[in-house]
């Protein structure tokens, strides 16, 4: 099994005011493809920041990082967001659905970028959706549907693009148990897709579901 | 007071808004502000000037000096001057000019400026003075020092004068010295010797602080010259209000101010789009605050109490700037004379405009408070419950579900529909800035349209203005010119016309003429666009313009007012020719005596204007004709062609369309601070949807482009109330400018909706909102803006 994310010495800091405060200290590691990986830690130790310099959100201060064998360090903001469109879904902590979008639409908006074909990306945003089990709610807006239906159709999205790699910050945080488990269990049916998922949380219950623990403590791997 | 502080806080912490209401405030005060004092100065400079020749009442006539001191002793007269001027002709390289003749007495500090050489100290001498400004020829400068020149005259007494003089001084001004454009300042002996002991002018002062009737005082003295048998031409009474120069003035710069105006419009529209939006973006803060008992005042202080600090520093800046700005037009682009601006403004002052300012304050302060009420009333209505309970992106009420061809498209097309405020801002910013472009446009088709009704519809090619020297009555000078006129074998037709001028006929505070053909054909000169012309008493035809103005058609009745006696005349035809500014009467010689009081003996035999539609030059013509009419000794010719009247209107018109150009301007740059504004708030109150599509691979182009896409998919709904606003505000503008230039009749107004012109403003427009979107969403830290919660 290769290696689908490689993060080498990773420094991240961010300057507060005249304050440098460092996020990431020298992180490295290695995820394998189809893998699911749990990263956990406390809150503020640095596991979102981790999460979104491997989605390319974000530049390291310090060090490299490849995903698929890309080095996508040096890429320029147009070539990452060009990147993102085909390689990483990601799934935030607040669903963050475009609000003038219905669930549908959303999910196909992803598919669009990534370039798929028309009737293609209609389709896949339909099973997309009856994957979710979302299937009876696809021309509902975000306002109409509940949190854990928000984040279900988030994940829908994530996979929308037919990425390799899914990124998930904290995608139970705000949700009830059932919804939790619900969404684990989504999480691990796209890695059964052959996706490689690497999910942020702070709960080492729901970690226990990953096939692989991660645990970050002040920026630094434990 | 805590909440206050946050307020005021949030002037010095959000930057864009602060900077982008103090600047729209400021452009529109800069701009309103500055052209209505120039125009309250210029009214004002013009009214004093007038004042300090004629004063308050000045009757002109002949008059014994001992009558002065009657006038003196009238109720309510203050002081008196009085004026020795009389007219005579002059004649230069074997053409005679209509002068008129008067002394050192006459001149005034505020009426001549810039004399070169010295005053006249013999009867040999004269000093040629010529109007700056004014009806044509003003400005021409006809004599050198040096130059010596015969005068014709014919004293009040009837006595020919023949002389000679050298010219010994050349001198300049914006007066009309005894209404005439130009002037010899002679000797005082020699034009006490062709007056005698009599007075023509007698200007009457009354005290400025009394409260006088000025038409009484009027009435009164004109009484007395009838009781005891003066000749009398004429009676000006000098109200600031009605006074022809301040009420052409005031006129002309509505043309200027209306358009201007709209841009006060903007204001509310952007503090409301701006601060309901922010409004919006803070939705959870505001919960915050409620569900810690903020009071309603308590919420106003922090949402609109900003905008109010803001719009009063913009408005402070404006105000201080304005005057400044005005006085630098003045002296710069109106007088264009520094030397002679500076006496001016020492001797006249130069009006700060306390007034306007205190007018302008308020209005612009009283947009801005009716702005932030929406802000304030969005956050009254904020629900705290599901406000605080939301989680992610800012909620926004239930998008229409209007699609189109993309997904990433849909996106830019429900945003815009689906928040009010924002939709409201733009479109309303569109409307104003296309609508008033269109307008000018408007305004523009219509002076060309003047310009090419002269040069094809109108017939005659020249008319000549024929007077007799000094006045005088001569008994065959319609024989004279129309012998002259109908012996020459370039003439193909001609219409010779009497003529009287008269203010404030059409209840316009106009000047208008009122006109009776002596002989010829008036299709010539006043060609109809529809039916007939006059055949008896009551009946008249009028000017398009003055039609358009009035909203009479033939077979209507208008109603004209002459010293307060009012004539009901049928419209039984309609003209295409405007003569002037459009505001005349061509009615049949029998109605012209009766409006005028012009004896019948003496009706076009001491002047007369006679349009000639020639083959060939028209300039040789003019001259040809000129010449058979001066064999007269008593007769001068001036003649302006039909090619230096297009000429004229052409100066005016492209002066107009210069100052169109740059309302035009200030309009962009008010309506680009207003959307980049509205845009730029919006994209930080939409910062974490903008940085989820990031985070979904879309580019800052495409996401910058959806934002610019909006303002094309607007212009549907735009084009109809841009169309309804421009012919409302171009009506407006004509009707505001109808004194100063006559009707002018708005025209196409589909071309002037998408004109190259609106193409390029928009083009513009598209281009700094595009520029605006890219670098908002290039800035955009999208980690740290998705991890806010």
């Amino acid at each position: 099994m290769g290696a689908m994310v490689e993060v080498r010495d990773v420094w991240k800091e961010y300057r507060i005011g005249k304050v440098v405060v460092p996020a990431l200290r020298g992180v490295s590691l290695d995820i394998g493809e189809s893998e699911f990986v749990a990263l956990v830690g406390p809150s503020g130790s640095g596991k979102s920041t981790l999460l979104y310099l491997i989605g390319g959100l974000d530049r390291p201060t310090k060090g490299s990082i490849s995903v698929g064998g890309e080095d996508i360090t040096g890429l320029s903001d147009s070539r990452l967001a060009m990147w993102r469109r085909r390689n990483v879904g990601i799934v935030f902590q607040f669903f963050h659905l475009i609000p003038v979008l219905t669930a549908y639409e959303n999910v196909l908006l992803q598919a669009e970028l990534a370039g798929l074909p028309k009737k293609e990306r209609m389709e896949k945003a339909r099973e997309l959706l009856e994957f979710v089990g979302l299937g009876d709610k696809m021309d509902r807006f975000p306002s109409e549907l509940s949190g854990g239906e928000q984040q279900r159709v988030a994940i829908a999205r994530a996979l929308a693009g037919d990425p390799k790699l899914i990124l998930a910050d904290e995608p139970t945080a705000n949700l009830d148990y059932t919804n939790k488990l619900r969404i684990v269990e989504l999480l691990k049916k796209a890695r059964e897709l052959g996706k490689t998922v690497v999910f942020a949380t702070h709960d080492t219950q729901l970690a226990s579901y990953a096939d692989r623990i991660i645990s970050i403590r002040d920026g630094v791997l434990q | 007071m805590t909440i206050a502080k946050g307020g005021l806080r949030l002037v010095y912490r959000r930057k864009v808004e602060t900077i982008s209401i103090i600047l729209l405030i400021f452009v529109s005060i800069m701009s309103y502000g500055s052209l209505v004092i120039l125009a309250e100065n210029m009214s004002e400079h013009a009214y004093k000037q007038f004042r300090a020749v004629i004063g308050d009442v000045a009757i002109f006539g002949v008059f014994p000096l001992d009558f002065v001191d009657t006038v003196r002793e009238e109720a309510g007269v203050d002081t008196v001057k009085s004026y020795k001027v009389w007219f005579g002709d002059i004649e230069i390289n074997g053409s005679k000019y209509a002068v008129s003749l008067t002394d050192e007495r006459y001149v005034e500090p505020l009426t001549v400026f810039d004399l070169n050489g010295s005053m006249p100290m013999d009867t040999g001498e004269a000093v040629f003075y010529y109007a700056l400004t004014g009806p044509s020829p003003g400005g021409e400068r006809l004599l050198e020092i040096g130059d010596r020149v015969e005068i014709f005259a014919v004293s009040p007494d009837g006595r020919q004068v023949n002389t000679t003089v050298e010219i010994v001084g050349v001198a300049r001004g914006f007066a009309h010295l005894g209404g005439m454009s130009h002037a010899l300042i002679l000797d005082k002996e020699f034009i006490d010797q062709l007056v005698g002991d009599r007075a023509i002018v007698i200007g009457v002062y009354v005290d400025p602080d009394s409260d006088i009737d000025l038409d009484r005082l009027a009435e009164r003295l004109e009484a007395l010259v009838d009781e005891n048998g003066y000749r009398h031409f004429f009676t000006l009474v000098n109200k600031k209000e009605t006074n022809p120069v301040v009420v052409l003035l005031e006129s002309a710069s509505t043309i200027l101010t209306i358009p201007i105006s709209i841009v006060i419009g903007l204001i509310p529209l952007l503090v409301a789009s701006a601060g309901s939006t922010l409004v919006i973006r803070e939705v959870k803060i505001v919960a915050t605050l409620k569900s810690m008992g903020m009071s309603r005042a308590g919420i106003f202080k922090y949402y609109s109490l900003p905008w109010i600090v803001r719009g009063l520093i913009g408005t402070l800046l404006g105000v201080a700037f304005a005057p400044m700005a005005a006085e630098y037009i003045y002296v710069n682009f109106i007088v264009r004379d520094s030397e002679i601006a500076e006496i001016l403004i020492s001797t006249l002052g130069f009006y700060a405009g306390e007034d306007v300012i205190a007018s302008i304050t308020l209005i612009v302060m009283g947009m801005v408070g009716l702005g932030a009420l929406i802000p304030f009333a969005i956050a009254s209505s904020v629900n705290i419950v599901r406000s605080i309970s939301t989680t992610g992106l800012y909620s926004v009420r239930t998008p229409i579900r209007l699609r189109l061809l993309r997904t990433s498209i849909n996106i830019g097309v429900r945003d815009l529909f689906s928040r009010p405020w924002k939709f409201v801002g733009v479109l309303l910013s569109i409307v104003i800035l296309w609508g008033a472009v269109a307008a000018l446009n408007m305004e523009a088709y219509g002076l060309h349209g003047i310009v090419e009704n002269y040069r094809g519809d109108i017939p005659f090619d020249t008319n000549l203005f024929v007077s007799t020297t000094s006045g005088i009555v001569l008994d065959d000078l319609p024989s004279i010119v129309e012998e002259a006129v109908s012996s020459n074998d370039n003439v193909i037709g001609y219409y010779l016309i009497a003529r009287e001028t008269i203010l404030d006929v059409f209840g316009q505070v106009e000047v208008s003429q009122i006109v009776t053909g002596l002989a010829g054909d008036p299709s010539v000169a006043f060609p109809l666009e529809k039916g007939r012309y006059p055949r008896g008493l009551g009946e008249a035809v009028i000017s398009r313009s003055l039609a358009l103005l009035k909203g009479v058609d033939v077979g209507d009745y208008l109603e004209a007012s002459i010293d307060g006696d009012i004539y009901r005349l049928e419209v039984v035809g309609i003209s295409i020719s405007r003569l002037n500014n459009g505001y005349y009467l061509l009615v049949t010689p029998e109605q012209h005596i009766l409006m005028t009081d012009t004896p019948e003996e003496e009706l076009g035999r001491r002047s007369l204007v006679a349009y000639l539609d020639v083959s060939g030059d028209p300039e040789e013509v003019s001259e040809e004709v000129k010449e058979a009419i001066e064999e007269n000794p008593l007769v001068s010719v001036d003649y302006v062609t039909k090619e230096e009247i297009i000429d004229n209107i052409q100066f005016m018109m492209n002066f107009i369309l210069g100052l169109n150009t740059g309302i035009v301007f200030a309009l962009l740059v008010a309506s680009l601070i207003s959307l980049s504004s509205i845009y730029s708030v919006d994209s930080e109150a939409r910062n974490k949807e903008l940085a989820i599509m990031k985070s979904l691979g879309m580019g800052n182009g495409l996401i910058a482009g959806l934002n610019a896409l909006q303002l094309i998919l607007i212009i549907p709904l735009a084009a109809p109330l841009a169309f309804g606003v421009g012919l409302f505000l171009a009506d407006l503008i004509s009707r505001s400018g109808a004194t100063a230039i006559g009707y002018v009749e708005p025209l196409r107004p589909v071309d002037s909706l998408i004109s190259g012109n609106i193409l390029v403003v928009f083009l513009l427009v598209l281009g700094v909102v595009y520029i605006v979107n890219y670098l908002k969403v290039r800035r955009l830290d999208v980690v740290r803006v998705i991890q806010e919660i």
